[in-house]
């Protein structure tokens, strides 16, 4: 099986495997091209950060590749292979069961808001634990193996005894990320899971996602977030998406971009250091396309300023060098 | 002394229940001085009584210790409308701050309502435009459009613009950036400075991000639980930090070009 | 929000929803200006359908399609004039309330809750049989006194809601009055709430008008669905099989209020922006 590696470095079975992939939302608003063309690779052992502002696609790209997505939002084309298997070809009970519970664990954006207040910890957990595995232990057999996992990845097993409104943010995202993996699953995909945090919880979180990968107990991470500096740290890679495009994809994203909105993007960051203050910064002129109908040629032509004309005209090559990945004609 | 705003042992207690009742101190003693044409920042964490703080000052919420004094004079001593001709707000949220029901016009031309002599439809609506094209927005692309048609960047500018019908004294600013997108988010920002310089504008700048604070303030003020537990020239206090919670702070920011090591 | 109307008025099950409504309603406006007076002896004793009795005659000869008009229209009044008035009390108190705030809300929700647990039924048929004379409008008066709290607990709760969020602060600041937030800023949002609600109101006052008109202790004067219901059950008229009779005054009364309470399925299918927008 060829694949058009976007990477550029052979794997003998990448754990997630997206390839040329689109998704629409359809209603009476007319069609929006969320993700419009996408393909990543993620191998055991990387840890990818999917990087972009509001209205870019990230959530929607989430929802795609872990096959939950709202009723409005549906598969176009393309192909998303989870460990080999294409999860929208496969029938429904095997994604269920298979792909679900045992090979991904997504944890969406604002979780914490999501949980039954009337339950403690534990009883969730349990509930959860039930549902992917199939047995059907008791709460406290299920709350031995929580408690086990849980020290392993140093977190406080008073934890599980309490219901979530006594819990704070940071130690309630840290929580859910904890039981999300309680079942070894070999990737982990979350969206945005520290934007809600105050920005001491969000060292926390991160230093944990990693131990979480590095100790073994799952192989990759798949982060989506607006917040790039922490996907600095939690990340090996970084992919930026721009109108439901990756633009630009690899390993020094930040330190040397490439693609002009990249460029634009992270001129316009402010990291805390003294040149800040007297950086001239830039916002960047213009609006996003609206995706209902996305323009001929380069989504990011209107606010570029290195346009040419062929931009107006021809959608970009995707082009990669090694292990980094450009859509621009720039680099043609 | 010449200061534009003096805040004296501030402090806002929250009681609820009418038999047992349950005491929370959002506000405790807290004291600082904002100058004229100066940007002030208030950094805290959720919970740490920033917010509460600003809303004070706003006259939305009544304190419940302290003296608050607006060029010498109690802000309980000003009648309301000149009060608020002197100090303004940017919300947090644009999508909250737009009544979706009326286009974005509306709370412009509402802000006329505060002056003593409320100008014609026809002069608010060339006023309006003039400032519009003041802050590099286009009027014809914004006006008659309605909420929904914006993004969250265009909205907050929109807010701002409010502040050039009324020339404030004081600005205060509830994190007008964090629901922004990064790359409008300095737009924002600018326009912040941009109304120091030119229009001697004061702002009180109420943020969780200390990067943004560094790049806007000149002086800032750290706050945990409801205190102030160091205040400062910007430069002094981000990077010769004294008290421990500040030093945690600064170090749990994720920097974004080195790595940590974790 | 007018692209909001525009899309329910397109929507086809809202259109043949609102056409019965419209037709109903017409039968009781237009309806007792055409038809013979309903209360005169026009033809024979229980004769069915016929070009010249569009519905027969009872058992007296009056006319029964006649009736039926008159019957909708006093119904209707009823049920309109007490679906407005408990929801123009439940506004002006929810919003009353949401700003009051303190012990005069507490002690409000106290009152609201024993409201609620009161038995309207039997309440209104004890009352009823006390008062000797009940027009059309003391009858109205009586039902709205029910309905009332509930709605204005609930519009209290999203008045409450709506206070919080910024706008209304950002209007608070450019020094307008409660009352003009109130009316300016935060009814406005409400208004696909306040009509669903005016709708639930109007369709319970209806079938509560005829529940206590069917037992006989409904208004003295006038002539509504459940009194004709009454009359039909008084003279056996389904026993007789008399189905011209005894089947359009339930008919009607089942259509028009299952056609409202289809009506507020549809508009809350349409309008909520996570089915229909994104």
């Amino acid at each position: 099986m060829t694949v058009p590696k976007t990477t550029g470095e052979k794997k003998d079975k990448d754990l997630l495997l997206v390839k040329d992939f689109r998704g629409y939302y359809r209603g009476i608003f007319g069609v929006v091209h969320a993700v419009d063309g996408v393909s990543l690779q993620v191998g055991e052992g990387e840890r990818v950060g999917v990087a972009g502002e509001s209205g870019c696609g990230k959530s929607s790209f989430a929802q795609l590749i872990t096959g939950t997505t709202t009723p409005l939002l549906h598969y176009e084309s393309g192909e998303v292979r989870v460990d080999g298997y294409d999860i929208w070809k496969i029938s429904p009970e095997v994604l269920r069961k298979k792909v679900k519970c045992e090979l991904i664990s997504y944890v969406p954006q604002a979780m914490l808001n999501s949980l039954n207040p009337v339950k403690k910890v534990k009883e969730f957990i349990a509930d959860m634990f039930r549902d992917r595995t199939g047995c059907s232990y008791s709460v406290k057999k299920v709350c031995e193996i929580a408690t086990e996992h849980f020290e392993r990845l140093n977190l406080d097993r008073s934890v599980l005894d309490l219901y979530p409104y006594e819990l704070s943010g940071g130690m309630m995202q840290r929580s859910i990320i904890a039981i999300s993996t309680m079942t070894t699953p070999k990737l982990l995909i979350t969206d945005e899971p520290t934007s809600a945090l105050d920005v001491s919880s969000q060292k926390r979180v991160i230093k944990m996602m990693i131990d979480i990968q590095r100790k073994g107990i799952i192989k990759s991470i798949v982060c989506i977030s607006h917040d790039i500096s922490v996907l600095n740290q939690l990340c090996n890679r970084i992919v930026i998406m721009y109108a439901g495009e990756f633009v630009e994809s690899g390993e020094d994203v930040i330190k040397h971009p490439l693609h002009p909105y990249t460029k634009a993007l992270m001129d316009s960051l402010l990291p805390l250091e003294r040149e800040t203050k007297y950086k001239p910064l830039l916002s960047i002129p213009g609006v996003v396309p609206d995706l209902r109908n996305p323009p001929h040629g380069c989504r990011f032509r209107d606010r570029c300023e290195k346009r040419m004309e062929v931009c107006n005209v021809e959608d970009p090559p995707e082009i990669v060098k090694g292990k980094r990945m450009v859509k621009c004609w720039l680099y043609k | 002394m010449g200061e534009l705003l003096e805040i004296e042992n501030l402090a806002k207690i929250y009681i609820s229940g009418y038999v047992w009742t349950e005491k929370k101190v959002a506000v405790d003693d807290v004291s600082f001085s904002i100058k004229k044409s100066e940007i002030f920042c208030l950094v805290g964490e959720s919970g740490s009584g920033k917010t509460t703080i600003g809303n004070i000052v706003l006259r939305l919420l009544k304190p419940t210790g302290g003296k608050i004094l607006l060029d010498g004079r109690d802000i309980y001593s000003y009648d309301k409308k000149t009060y608020w001709r002197k100090v303004q707000v940017v919300f947090q949220d644009p999508y909250s701050s737009f009544n979706f029901f009326y286009t974005i016009d509306k709370p412009l031309d509402d802000a006329f309502n505060l002056l003593e002599n409320r100008p014609s439809k026809v002069e608010r609506k060339k006023i309006i435009r003039t400032i519009f094209k003041k802050i590099g927005m286009n009027p014809d692309e914004i006006m008659g459009k309605y909420p929904h048609q914006l993004s969250g960047g265009q909205m907050q500018r929109i807010l701002i613009a409010r502040s050039f019908i009324l020339y404030p004294e004081l600005l205060v600013a509830d994190e007008p950036t964090s629901m922004v997108d990064a790359s409008t988010r300095v737009a924002v920002l600018n326009e912040l400075l941009r109304l120091k310089e030119e229009e001697k504008l004061s702002v009180l700048f109420i943020t969780h991000d200390l990067a943004q604070a560094y790049y806007i303030g000149d002086r800032i003020a750290i706050m945990q639980k409801g205190k102030i537990v160091e205040s400062g020239l910007v430069e002094e206090v981000i990077f010769k930090p004294k008290h421990p919670y500040t030093k945690d702070l600064i170090k749990s920011v994720p920097p974004l070009y080195e790595k940590w090591k974790l | 929000m007018s692209s909001r109307v525009t899309l329910l008025l397109k929507n086809r099950k809202f259109q043949f929803l609102l056409g019965i409504v419209i037709v109903i309603i017409m039968l009781g406006i237009i309806g007792p200006f055409f038809t013979r007076d309903p209360l005169k002896i026009a033809g024979r004793i229980y004769e069915p359908p016929s070009s010249q009795f569009l519905l027969g005659t009872d058992m007296a000869g009056r006319d029964v399609f006649a009736q039926l008009c008159n019957a909708i229209r006093d119904s209707l009044m009823v049920g309109f004039i007490a679906g407005f008035s408990a929801a123009g009390i439940a506004i002006l108190t929810g919003a009353v309330l949401a700003y009051a705030g303190g012990v005069v809300d507490e002690g409000a929700n106290v009152t609201t809750n024993v409201f609620l647990v009161l038995p309207q039924l039997p309440i209104l048929i004890v009352i009823a049989s006390l008062l000797g004379k009940r027009s059309l409008i003391i009858v109205a008066i009586l039902i709205a006194l029910f309905n009332w709290p509930w709605m204005a607990r609930s519009i209290r709760s999203q008045i409450l809601s709506l206070k919080e969020r910024k706008f209304v602060d950002l209007a608070r600041i450019s020094g307008k009055s409660d009352f003009v937030i109130v009316v300016k800023e935060i009814l406005p949002n409400m208004l696909a709430y306040i009509f669903l609600v005016l709708i639930i109101s109007i369709s319970s006052a209806v079938v509560m008008e005829s529940s206590i008109s069917v037992i006989g202790l409904g208004p003295t004067e006038g002539f509504t669905l459940g009194k004709m219901l009454n009359l039909v059950l008084r003279h056996e008229a389904a026993q007789q099989g008399k189905w011209w009779y005894f089947i359009p005054p339930g008919l009607i009364l089942v259509i028009f209020t299952g056609s409202l309470l289809m009506i507020t399925a549809v508009i809350d299918n349409v309008l909520n922006p996570r089915t229909r927008e994104i």
